[in-house]
C-alpha cells in the first residue's frame, strides 16, 4: 500500500481502488511468472545435463541477427521511452497545475515553465532519434566479404541500439522527475508564491539529467556508420 | 453485374500471385485460342513447377500437334511470375493489363489457361519444333510474320522470338513492346482468317532470383527423406557417413547435373591426423543426359584445437569439363560456407540432412562463369577426430533450433509484449472515486424533463 502523503487537516483520499472486483491480480502475476522462469529453468538444465551447453550460443545470435533490427530498435526506444517520460512529466505537472489552478488562479502562467521542461525531454528524444536514424544505410551484407567491413557494420548496429537505449532511458526518468517535482511546485506555489523561484532550481537539475543522456548517446552514435563495399 | 466488381477474368492474372509462391525455378506459360475450347486440358492443382515432358505431353500435343488449327508460340526470353505482379496492374479492379494489355484482353476474349510454373519449356517447344507435321517458321517481329504470307489453308507452326530486354532498360518497355508485337501478330492471323492457338512463355526464369537465392541456407520447407540407407566408412579412426550428393554446374549458359554414385571407397584419399584431418570426398559420374565423363572431388579442411573441431574450408573440384584452365575450370574452388555454423565441439560429430552449398564467386572474382554451380550433399554425417565406443556422438546439425528470423521476431516482440504488459498494468491501476458508494443505499433517478 502507498504511503499516507495527505497534509494534515485534509481527509485522505484512496489512491488505488478500494474495492475489489475479479481475481486479483497479484497471485496472478506470480503464477504467470513462476512457469514462464520454471520453463526456462528447465530448458537451461536440459542443455546443460545433456553436454550441449555450447549450442546455447550468444555470440551466434549477435552475428546472426541483422544489425538492422538492433539500429532499428535503437531509434525506436530513443523517441518512444523519451515520450513516455514526457509525457508522464506532464501529465503529473499537468493535473497539479488544474487542481491548483481553481482555488490559486495566479499559478497557472507560472507553471507552465515545469511543463516546458518535460516537453524538452521529448525534444531531446526526436533530436537524438533523428540523429541515430541517419546512419542506416542500405548495405547487402550477404555480398560483402571484407571482415572489417562487416565488423563495422554490425558495430553501428550495435552502437545505435546502445545509443537509443541510453537517450531513451535517461529521458524516461528525467522527465518522471521533472513531472513530480514540478506538480510539488505548482502546489507549494499556490500555497505560498514565494517558493516558486527556489523549487525551480530543483527542477533545473532534474532536467539536466536528461542532458546527460543526449550527450552521451551522440558519443556512441558517432562513428557509426554502414557502408558497403 | 454491379461495375465495382472484378470481372472473373480479371482474376487470372491475381490467380497467378496468390496462390503459388515464387520460385526460382519456374516460368509461367499462357495459353489462348479464339476458337477451340481448352477445358478438356488437365487442370493444375498444386505449388510443383510442370515439367517439360507434362507440358509437352498433356498441353502441347492435343492443342498443337494432333489439332487442324495452326499453332502460334510467343517467346519472351525471361518471363517470371513477378511480371506479371509488377507490371500486369493486378491490384486495381478495372485494370486492363499494364503492360500486358494485348496479351490480358486475348486471355478474357478467348478461350484460355495459364500455367503458372513451368520447368523447362524451351524443351518443350524444341520438341514440338522437331516432331510438328507441317510447316514451321521462326519470325521475330511483325513484319518477318508478314513477310512469311501464311494462310488458312495450310496448317503451320509460328514460332515468334520476341527482342530481349538489351537495348531497352526498362523491364516495363520492353515488356509492353513485346505485348505490341504479340497483339499485332495476332491481329494479323486473324485478318487472315486463320484459326490459331497461341502459348506465350518465356525461355527462363528471371536470373535475379538466382542471386538471393544462393545466399540462403538452412531452413527448407520440404521434408527431407526418410531412408537410412547410405555409405558408412571409417578412415583411420574418422567416422564418415553420405548418403547422397549431387552435382549441379552452370558454365555460362550450360548447366550440367552431374550423375554421381557414392561407392565403398568415396572418402580414401583422406588424411586424418591427430589434430587436422583433410577429408576428401571422390565421385565418378556423367552428366544427366549422359554425355561426358566427370569426376567430382570435395575436400573438408578441418582443424581440431582445444574445446572444438571446426570446418575451415569446403573446396570442389570437377574435372571433364570443356575448357580447361585457371579461368575455366572448377579446381579446388571454394564453396560459400558463410550462413553455416562449422565450428563443432570436440567430442560432436556433424550432421547435415541436406547441405547445399554454392560455389563462392563473391570471394573469387574468376569464379564468375560458374555462378549457381552448387553442391548438396544428402545425409551428411561426419566425425573426423575422438570417435569414442565405436559410434558417431551426438551430432551438432546444421539447422538449428530456431532461425535467425524466428530469434529476431521473438525479440522485437518480447520487447513490444513488455510494453504492453507495463500498459495494462497502468491502465488496471486506475481508479475511480468510489468514496461515496453505497452497495446498500437507494440507485440514483435522473428525472426525465418533459419535452
Amino acid at each position: 500500500m502507498q504511503a499516507n502523503r495527505t497534509p494534515p487537516g485534509v481527509m485522505p483520499v484512496p489512491t488505488e481502488p478500494t474495492k475489489r472486483y475479479g481475481t486479483p491480480l497479484g497471485p496472478i502475476y506470480g503464477v504467470i511468472s513462476s512457469v514462464i522462469i520454471f520453463l526456462l529453468v528447465l530448458v537451461g538444465i536440459y542443455y546443460v545435463l545433456t553436454g550441449k551447453g555450447s549450442r546455447v550460443d550468444f555470440g551466434w545470435f549477435f552475428l546472426s541477427t541483422s544489425p538492422y533490427m538492433w539500429a532499428l530498435i535503437g531509434v525506436g526506444l530513443a523517441i518512444s521511452l523519451s515520450v513516455v517520460g514526457a509525457a508522464w512529466g506532464i501529465y503529473t505537472t499537468g493535473v497539479s497545475i488544474n487542481g491548483g489552478g481553481v482555488k490559486a488562479p495566479r499559478i497557472k502562467t507560472k507553471n507552465l515553465i515545469s511543463i516546458i521542461f518535460c516537453e524538452a525531454v521529448a525534444i531531446y528524444g526526436i533530436i537524438m532519434a533523428i540523429v541515430i536514424s541517419t546512419n542506416i544505410s542500405d548495405v547487402n551484407m550477404s555480398t560483402m566479404t571484407d571482415l572489417d567491413k562487416i565488423r563495422e557494420n554490425y558495430s553501428a548496429g550495435f552502437k545505435m541500439f546502445g545509443a537509443g537505449l541510453t537517450v531513451g532511458i535517461c529521458n524516461l526518468a528525467c522527465g518522471i522527475c521533472v513531472g513530480i517535482v514540478g506538480s510539488g511546485a505548482a502546489l507549494a506555489d499556490a500555497a505560498d508564491s514565494t517558493l516558486f523561484v527556489k523549487i525551480l532550481i530543483i527542477e533545473i537539475f532534474g532536467s539536466a539529467i536528461g542532458l546527460f543522456g543526449l550527450i552521451i548517446a551522440i558519443l556512441q552514435t558517432t562513428g557509426a556508420s554502414m557502408a558497403s563495399e | 453485374m454491379p461495375a465495382c466488381y472484378a470481372t472473373p477474368a480479371d482474376h487470372k492474372f491475381l490467380l497467378l500471385e496468390s496462390i503459388f509462391p515464387v520460385s526460382a525455378q519456374g516460368t509461367p506459360a499462357l495459353f489462348w485460342s479464339p476458337e477451340k475450347p481448352l477445358t478438356h486440358l488437365p487442370e493444375i492443382s498444386g505449388v510443383d513447377p510442370v515439367s517439360a515432358n507434362l507440358l509437352q505431353q498433356e498441353y502441347l500435343k492435343p492443342l498443337m500437334q494432333h489439332s487442324t488449327e495452326s499453332a502460334v508460340v510467343f517467346l519472351k526470353d525471361r518471363l517470371h511470375i513477378d511480371d506479371f505482379t509488377k507490371f500486369a496492374d493486378v491490384y486495381s479492379l478495372d485494370s486492363d493489363g499494364g503492360a500486358f494489355k494485348n496479351i490480358k484482353s486475348f486471355m478474357d476474349e478467348y478461350f484460355s489457361l495459364e500455367i503458372p510454373q513451368v520447368k523447362d519449356p524451351l524443351k518443350a517447344v524444341k520438341e514440338l519444333k522437331s516432331s510438328f507435321v507441317g510447316a514451321v517458321h521462326t519470325a521475330d517481329s511483325l513484319a518477318a510474320v508478314e513477310k512469311l504470307n501464311l494462310g488458312p489453308s495450310q496448317k503451320f507452326l509460328l514460332i515468334v522470338e520476341l527482342s530481349p530486354s538489351s537495348d531497352l532498360n526498362d523491364e516495363e518497355q520492353t515488356i509492353a513492346s513485346n505485348d505490341v508485337t504479340v497483339g499485332a501478330v495476332c491481329h494479323h492471323l486473324q485478318k487472315r482468317g486463320i484459326k490459331y492457338t497461341a502459348m506465350f512463355t518465356g525461355k527462363s526464369s528471371s536470373a535475379h532470383q538466382a542471386e538471393e537465392f544462393e545466399t540462403f541456407s538452412g531452413r527448407h520447407l520440404l521434408d527431407t527423406s526418410e531412408s537410412n540407407i547410405g555409405t558408412f566408412v571409417n578412415i583411420s579412426g574418422a567416422y564418415l557417413f553420405l548418403r547422397e550428393v549431387l552435382v549441379h554446374i552452370a558454365h555460362k549458359d550450360e548447366k550440367i547435373t552431374l550423375n554421381l554414385t557414392v561407392t565403398d571407397t568415396f572418402a580414401d584419399e583422406s588424411d586424418i591426423n591427430n589434430n587436422t584431418a583433410l577429408i576428401q570426398f571422390d565421385f565418378d559420374g556423367t552428366s544427366k543426359n549422359g554425355t561426358g565423363d566427370y569426376t567430382v572431388k570435395i575436400t573438408f579442411n578441418t582443424t581440431l584445437k582445444g574445446d572444438r573441431w571446426t570446418i575451415n574450408k569446403i573446396l570442389l573440384s570437377v574435372d571433364g569439363i570443356g575448357e580447361v584452365g585457371s579461368n575455366g575450370s572448377l579446381s579446388d574452388s571454394p564453396l560459400r560456407t558463410d550462413d553455416m555454423d562449422l565450428v563443432i565441439p570436440v567430442l560432436y560429430s556433424y550432421h547435415c540432412s541436406s547441405m547445399k552449398m554454392y560455389v563462392d564467386y563473391i570471394r573469387n572474382k574468376d569464379l564468375k562463369d560458374f555462378q549457381g554451380t552448387y553442391v548438396i550433399l544428402n545425409g551428411l554425417q561426419m566425425q573426423p577426430f575422438n570417435v569414442q565406443n565405436e559410434a558417431f556422438f551426438n551430432a551438432q546439425d546444421c539447422v538449428g533450433f530456431f532461425s535467425r528470423g524466428i530469434w529476431m521476431g521473438i525479440f522485437s516482440s518480447l520487447i513490444l509484449l513488455v510494453i504492453l504488459i507495463f500498459g495494462v498494468m497502468m491502465v488496471l491501476n486506475l481508479s475511480t472515486p468510489d468514496r461515496f458508494d453505497d452497495p446498500k443505499g437507494k440507485t440514483i433517478t435522473i428525472a426525465q424533463a418533459e419535452d
